[in-house]
């Protein structure tokens, strides 16, 4: 009807303008013979179904398969999970002969005022549109809702174009592709393999050998206890701050080890050691010296 | 001597130790058992738990050998039985210090 109207609107145009009658004659013919042959034909949609499947490539396999005859409706509402793809696939007979329509195409259109119309491709005598979420997302502006699902065919043959509605499919926009601003296409989740850790001990037995091992330091403090301190000969005057000077360097050397275990490299554990070897090395010399000289005599001549 | 049992050499040994060895080389024994112990026991773990973390057994037992021969090589030099002559008590002390630091450079190295 749509065509007819428009050659109409046309011809009126063409009409007042042509001064050739003869040309009007034929052109009005021409309309006749045109609307009798629309009239004549019986078109009818075929095999309408919709796949809905995890991408692409698996479709062929999917089992989610909604098919519907022609002026019916679907029972439910096709879910379609985000992230997935649906493909949505007709015939459209003429006469029952494949006929390929000058325009076919489905359209989707929600009570939020969304309404897309998405032209079909035609292949192996059938229409087909593969639904994905990535393509679709702009030109829905990733809102997920219940879309009404029209199939629209309209071809100059057709006294009425096509306008069928099929039922409606729920959209499930994921998060993240509701941001525009995103830059890079959403990829699949990589997901790692990591070596299967070794096996440990039970807690208990940690805990225990922990203690066996600390054991032994214990029986070295109380051996000292029970051998007994002598630091009567520990110096007093300048040499007792070389002294602890000394002791404090060798404290702060086995700090930085710890340090380097923690933390820190070896090369810089290297220049900070090389840095505290020499306050080491002065206050271990004097401190050890001091202490040579003080021996006494006796049992130094003894060690010597 | 046949006549003496076995108690009888354990108690002449440590009379013996207890007299006449020094009082440093005592101490330095002490640290000896404290390593000996403490190298048998992480040996014992890796024997009867298992190697794993192996870099963390490999630090300790090295730690524990180490020091053990340092230690030993120090008793050896600071013992007035035997004759060194030219290396005071506080030499002996110095390189085992600058031994033991490079030692424990190496072990903590390996702790990972």
């Amino acid at each position: 009807m749509i065509y007819i109207s428009k050659i109409n609107i046309k011809n009126t145009k063409i009409k007042t303008k042509c001064t050739d009658k003869l040309l009007s004659i034929f052109i009005v013919i021409g309309i006749i013979v045109g609307c009798s042959i629309a009239e004549s034909t019986t078109t009818t949609i075929k095999d309408f179904k919709i796949t809905v499947g995890e991408s692409k490539e698996t479709l062929g396999n999917s089992k989610l398969v909604y098919e519907v005859a022609y002026g019916k409706k679907l029972s439910s509402s096709v879910d379609i999970p985000s992230n997935n793809v649906a493909k949505v696939v007709y015939k459209v007979n003429s006469n029952d002969k494949a006929l390929v329509a000058q325009q076919a195409s489905i359209r989707l259109y929600s009570l939020d005022g969304i309404d897309i119309t998405i032209p079909m491709s035609y292949a192996q005598s059938e229409y087909s549109y593969t639904l994905s979420y990535k393509e679709i997302a702009k030109a829905f502006k990733s809102h997920s809702a219940e879309y009404t699902l029209e199939v629209i065919v309209s071809d100059s043959q057709l006294s009425t174009p096509i306008q069928w509605s099929v039922g409606t499919i729920k959209l499930n926009f994921a998060v993240q592709q509701s941001s525009p601003l995103s830059r890079y296409p959403e990829q699949k989740v990589i997901s790692h393999l990591f070596r299967v850790p070794e096996a440990r001990p039970s807690q208990t037995i940690s805990t225990a050998f922990t203690g066996l091992v600390l054991a032994p330091s214990a029986i070295f403090v109380f051996g000292m206890l029970a051998l007994g301190f002598n630091l009567s000969r520990f110096p007093t005057g300048m040499t007792f701050i070389y002294c602890t000077a000394f002791l404090a360097s060798i404290t702060a050397v086995t700090l930085l080890i710890i340090q380097y275990w923690i933390s820190l490299t070896m090369v810089v554990t290297l220049r900070y050691l090389a840095v505290l070897l020499i306050p080491t090395l002065f206050f271990g010399q004097k401190t050890l010296s001091y202490l040579n000289s003080e021996r006494p005599q006796l049992t130094k001549e003894k060690t010597n | 001597m046949s006549n003496l049992g076995f108690g009888a050499i354990v108690n002449q040994f440590y009379d013996s130790y207890k007299t006449k060895t020094p009082q440093k080389l005592k101490f330095i024994d002490l640290f000896l058992i404290y390593t000996f112990l403490t190298g048998v026991f992480v040996f014992a773990y890796c024997c009867a738990v298992g190697t794993f973390p192996f870099n963390s057994f490999l630090a300790a037992f090295i730690s524990c050998v180490g020091c053990f021969v340092l230690t030993v090589c120090l008793r050896i030099q600071v013992n007035p039985a035997n004759n060194f002559k030219n290396i005071s008590f506080e030499r002996s002390f110095a390189d085992y210090l600058f031994c033991n630091l490079i030692l424990h450079l190496v072990v903590f190295n390996f702790l990972g």
